[in-house]
């Protein structure tokens, strides 16, 4: 018998049963569910300030903007202090916008996106850029998290290997916690996405905290009323 | 690599008492670690309703599991991950070592996985000339300082800064310095090049999703990330316990975990794997394979009550509870599991006779279970398994021999008087009214004395003095 049929095999014979749990498990969700009611906030303004509270926790920035043009105000501001000449780009056509932006500014910017190169390319371009511009689907409210799926990024390398992070994100892509998250997201999306809270970090050293551990030291939230616009 | 046997337990033990440097380090980190998650507790109401509904969820899982494993068998396989099931360690080594020889694999990252501790993976690929590097920050160092992690989620919990310093300087040929933002560069610099170069990245699972064949890896270091999507081949070895039925059911858990676990709200990073992603965004693995390792599982399976002990996300809250493991640390458990859930696995994954003190290390005092996310009955299990120790023959012969007497002459109540009487007359001939040292304490633990009158001349009065008054 080869091992997959044995190890079946022995979880059959180890004799399990499955008392129903199904009603107790409804009423635990249904005080979950009443005790989160309880402490979310109603209105998107209060969701993005809980929002912003909690990135800040986390070390992560924060700005309202009021359009693209603002946001690409602030990444070039910040380039230009750390004299920074690459960004990189995930595939959204927002990061797009704003990267063109960025260059009409300050046209001696070099932008990486990720359909300019093939793979083994494609991650040496990223690890020797130092900033990213990025779109999260969604803005998670109680934790500060932002979700990003690869059919949307279409890369992950910016995310990842870039130190400097600005994720550009909609108003109107808040949602108050997890449990709402997963109701939102499609079945496909859940397979291949990533979350994100704040930059990378260790304790691992006598638990001090140090930021930027194998990626991201910093990570700037731009979110704006109309992003499209 | 140094891996004890829990048999060896008690020098271990004697080791870490003797070790200052090491208790001190053990006891702030684990104080440390149990305040942040303190902190963030206080701010989920709904923190207790969340452990009842994870117990319930693994409850299910567990008295399920060939129906989840099948099933996320099946889908896996519709989203291209190809999977192996594997009995034991020889078997998961033998399915990694074959898919790197089929790839010409001889350098291999891997992202911190108590599984793949499990299996002394690293030693294995070593011994057949395959680099493997842990890149998780703490694993790194223990690996470089060829030892196993002492916690399960800060694996260099024993070294202080100037030991790791030491260590770098040493090994990596760096300038000495103890500032822990200098050694992560150091640290990372290495690393990020053996990312970019690496053929083969190797991830434990922390979630495994039933219905639609993905799985989850939770981080903070963006390594577990760079190990997934760097390299063109990903190996995930999971045990059997790492299944849930649904994605959605996973925000339950990401709440419990990073609390217990960090004292953080959220984990940085939550990297999700449903496919080999290269062919479609051009980046990430070609080949996913994941392994689902049985290695002692399915025997736990069989105990209806102490099968619990697989409800265990791997938080390691129990150990930072647990005044047990604030004094000796994770070393002296002897195994890659440690702590009080340690001492659970260690008999039932051994065997009685190799991990015959391992339920001994605690006192009891039930904090773990107090902590623990999934409601494991930890102090009960450690019970049981002290007593199939008994049983089996495997405990010390001394004791098991005076608990005999001592049972023989307890149920005889003529008998008992009359030894508690020679006993009380020896005391006070023999060693002057002093009471006697328990053995193996320290001398401030001692035996109460022997009442010369006994228990039962005493009852008797105090009986009578009531009743007179
Ligand atoms: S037994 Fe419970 S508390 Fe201990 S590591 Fe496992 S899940 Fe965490």
């Amino acid at each position: 018998m080869d091992s997959r049929n044995s190890i079946l095999k022995r979880i059959q014979e180890a004799g399990c049963y499955s008392a129903d749990t199904s009603e107790h498990s409804s009423t635990i969700d249904l005080k979950i569910s009443e005790s989160i009611k309880s402490i979310t906030p109603e209105s998107k303004k209060d969701l993005w300030d809980q929002f912003k509270k909690e990135i800040e926790l986390v070390a992560g920035a924060f700005y309202k903007t009021e359009n693209i043009n603002a946001s690409a105000e602030i990444i070039i501001k910040f380039l230009t202090d750390s004299k920074i000449s690459r960004v990189g780009i995930s595939n959204e056509e927002i990061c797009l916008k704003t990267a063109l932006k960025i260059k009409e500014i300050e046209s001696g910017l070099k932008i990486i996106s990720p359909s300019q190169f093939d793979h083994a390319e494609r991650k040496k371009e990223y690890a020797v850029t130092e900033a990213a511009v990025v779109n999260p689907s969604f803005a998670v409210a109680d934790t500060g998290t932002l979700v990003f799926t690869l059919k949307g990024a279409g890369t992950s390398y910016p995310h990842f290997l870039c130190d400097n992070i600005f994720a550009l994100i909609d108003e109107s892509r808040i949602v108050p916690n997890q449990f709402e998250l997963f109701r939102r997201l499609r079945r496909e999306e859940m397979k291949e996405m990533f979350f994100v809270t704040g930059p990378s970090r260790t304790a691992d050293i006598e638990k001090v905290l140090v930021l930027g551990a194998h990626g991201p030291r910093n990570l700037t939230v731009l979110m704006s009323e109309n992003i499209a616009q | 690599m140094k891996s004890p046997a829990p048999s060896k337990t008690k020098k271990l033990i004697k080791e870490a008492l003797g070790n200052g440097a090491l208790r001190s380090a053990v006891f702030k980190a684990t104080e440390s670690s149990a305040l942040s998650r303190q902190k963030i507790i206080d701010q989920i109401p709904y923190w207790e309703d969340l452990r009842d509904k994870a117990h319930l969820i693994k409850k299910d899982v567990i008295e399920n599991l060939s129906k989840y494993l099948t099933q996320f068998e099946r889908n896996c396989e519709l989203n291209g991950i190809a999977v192996h099931w594997a009995s034991d360690s020889a078997e998961a080594q033998k399915i990694i070592l074959d898919i790197a020889k089929q790839n010409n694999v001889t350098k291999v990252v891997k992202s911190k996985s108590l599984t793949t501790e499990e299996i002394h993976l690293n030693d294995f690929l070593k011994a057949n000339d395959i680099e493997s590097l842990e890149t998780d920050l703490g694993e790194y160092i223990v690996q470089l300082n060829d030892q196993i992690p002492s916690h399960l989620i800060i694996p260099a919990m024993h070294l202080s800064r100037k030991d790791i310093g030491e260590l770098f300087a040493k090994k990596l040929g760096v300038e000495y310095t103890e500032d822990p933002a200098q050694l992560l560069l150091t640290a990372r610099k290495i690393l990020r090049e053996k990312f970019l170069a690496a053929e083969m990245g190797i991830t434990g699972v922390n979630f495994a999703f039933a219905a639609n064949g993905s799985f989850c890896v939770v981080e903070n270091e963006a390594n577990a990330h760079n190990t997934l999507s760097l390299p063109p081949i990903h190996i995930a070895v999971m045990g059997l316990e790492k299944i849930i039925p649904d994605v959605s059911m996973l925000p339950y858990f990401l709440k419990l975990l990073p609390a217990n676990a960090t004292g953080q709200k959220s984990s940085t990073y939550v990297n999700f794997i449903g496919g080999p992603t290269g062919s479609a965004y051009g980046e990430g693995p070609e080949q996913i394979h994941i392994i689902l390792l049985d290695n002692g599982r399915t025997k736990i399976l069989k105990d209806p009550v102490l099968r619990e002990s697989l409800y265990c996300i791997r938080c390691g809250a129990c150990l930072n509870a647990c005044p047990v493991y604030q004094q000796i640390g994770g070393h002296a458990y002897g195994w890659v599991y440690m702590g009080p859930i340690g001492s659970v696995l260690i008999p039932q994954f051994l065997g009685e006779k190799e991990g015959r003190l391992s339920p001994f290390l605690s006192s009891l005092c039930g904090a773990c279970t107090t902590v623990c996310p999934t409601k494991i009955n930890l102090p009960h299990h450690l019970l049981t398994l002290r007593s199939r120790i008994v049983d089996s023959g495997n405990s010390k012969f001394i004791e098991r021999n005076a608990i005999k007497i001592w049972s023989k002459l307890g149920s005889n109540a003529k008998v008992y008087r009359l030894m508690s009487r020679i006993a009380s007359f020896f005391q006070s001939k023999l060693f002057f009214n002093s009471p006697l040292r328990v053995p193996g304490y320290n001398k401030e633990r001692q035996f109460p004395l022997i009442h010369s009158e006994g228990f039962r001349a005493r009852f008797l009065k105090m009986n009578g003095d009531k009743k007179n008054g």
